[in-house]
């Protein structure tokens, strides 16, 4: 990340939480706009961004790609059913644009430092990175599945390869569920689940 | 010496045709170092899983002689298979720090009782950075700091050393060796519990098969074929 925790002034800290909440309120903004050809402008903002906060175009669109993915096996089955496709697909990605960038760039330490553990707030950043957690294990888990998927096929679009994408989407469930299973069991041992 | 740990006729089932556990029956004393050793799918995690209630199984599980609560977990320390399974904040000092400032310990304590627990395993250089930034070796030894951090009285891992360079095991094992605690240590590793377990039980089938002195169980090389270990 660019915006990197540590030892930073108070001036960025502060920066950096105004950065991420008005990020976080375009993936809201994102989340009713319905208009097509809007959404697809704030892809291509949201990407941009994704970019300069990861430094790697490449980056980037490795960590969306499953996004897109699940966006366009939503779309596929609306088509399907219906013959006609909803914004449904493009703000799923705007959303994750925008939310995921967000998170980036957040000062999670800083903040974590500053709250105290009695107040109400503290819940809620706890809450939030168990989000983060939960994302990054869904987009590690993501970027294995799709590497073996890579190495299984001998070309990306050859005989097979829907079948071994619609495979690798369920084993991407599977695992990232019982990840998701044990860090939820080791937090409770810890006594964050109450 | 009073137990810290008393099982009996535990037994645990995925359905009732697939009996994972049947009839384990063992117990950890105090400051002892206790091994479980048995072959990948032998259930040894399971029984960890058992052991903090984490799955429904019958028979008896007793810690420092009663019935596992909420509060006999803040005297037992847990570390996963997998340290991405605990460690989840932006700092590893953060991590070590968060279930103290939950239990209500004032900042200023719980800061010093979680740079003790780094320094125990040699991590205090690394405080400030996150776990993602870590090596594998470093991430475990984090999480086991997490687990010292409460002051744990019993110390239950599993598969500490999998997926490690022998370098990383060596500094697990001091970590460990040098504390004073219960150790219960579920591993397919048999130097690493040789060289650390006073005693051993070995697990094949989902069930204990033998258990006595480590160097006599470990060094069984009909016992451990029998277990799938060699």
């Amino acid at each position: 990340m660019v915006f990197r925790a540590g030892h930073e002034s108070p001036v960025m800290t502060v920066l950096r939480v105004v950065s991420a909440l008005v990020l976080l309120v375009a993936a809201v903004m994102v989340a009713v706009v319905s208009n097509q050809k809007w959404l697809l402008i704030a892809i291509i903002g949201g990407f941009v961004l994704r970019t300069i906060v990861s430094r790697s175009a490449r980056r980037a669109l490795r960590s969306t790609l499953p996004v897109v993915l699940f966006a366009a096996v939503l779309a596929l089955m609306q088509w399907v059913a219906s013959q006609s496709i909803s914004s449904l697909p493009l703000q799923t990605v705007a959303v994750f644009l925008f939310s995921a960038t967000a998170f980036g760039i957040f000062p999670w330490s800083e903040t974590f430092s500053a709250v105290r553990p009695s107040s109400t707030l503290f819940g809620l950043v706890l809450f939030a990175l168990f989000i983060r957690h939960f994302a990054m294990i869904f987009a590690s888990e993501s970027r294995r599945v799709l590497q073996a998927r890579s190495l299984g096929i001998s070309r990306t679009y050859g005989r097979g390869w829907f079948r071994s994408l619609v495979a690798a989407l369920v084993a991407l469930i599977g695992r990232s569920l019982s990840r998701a299973e044990r860090f939820y069991a080791a937090q409770s041992l810890r006594g964050f689940t109450e | 010496m009073k137990p810290v740990l008393e099982v009996e006729n535990l037994s645990y089932a995925y359905d009732s045709a697939r009996p994972v556990l049947s009839d384990i029956t063992f117990s950890v004393w105090e400051g002892e170092c206790v091994g479980i050793v048995g072959a990948n799918g032998a259930g040894k995690s399971t029984l960890l899983w058992c052991l903090l209630g984490l799955l429904k199984a019958g028979g008896s599980v007793r810690f420092f002689a009663e019935k596992l609560r909420k509060q006999t977990l803040g005297r037992i320390g847990v570390v996963f298979q997998n340290p991405e399974d605990q460690l989840f904040m932006p700092r590893v000092l953060d991590d070590i720090l968060l279930p103290l400032l939950n239990r209500g310990l004032l900042p200023q304590l719980a800061q010093e009782r979680a740079l003790a627990a780094l320094d125990k395993v040699g991590l205090r250089e690394v405080s400030e950075r996150p776990a993602t930034q870590l090596s594998l070796g470093e991430r475990k030894r984090a999480a086991i700091a997490a687990a010292l951090a409460g002051s744990a009285e019993l110390l239950l891992l599993d598969e500490p050393t999998a997926e490690l360079d022998g370098r990383s095991v060596r500094r697990v094992a001091e970590s460990l060796r040098a504390l004073r605690m219960a150790r219960l240590i579920a591993s397919h590793d048999l130097d690493f519990l040789r060289s650390l377990c006073q005693r051993a039980l070995v697990l094949a089938g989902g069930k204990i098969i033998a258990q006595g002195a480590s160097h006599e169980i470990l060094s069984h090389r009909a016992l451990l074929e029998q277990a799938g270990l060699i």
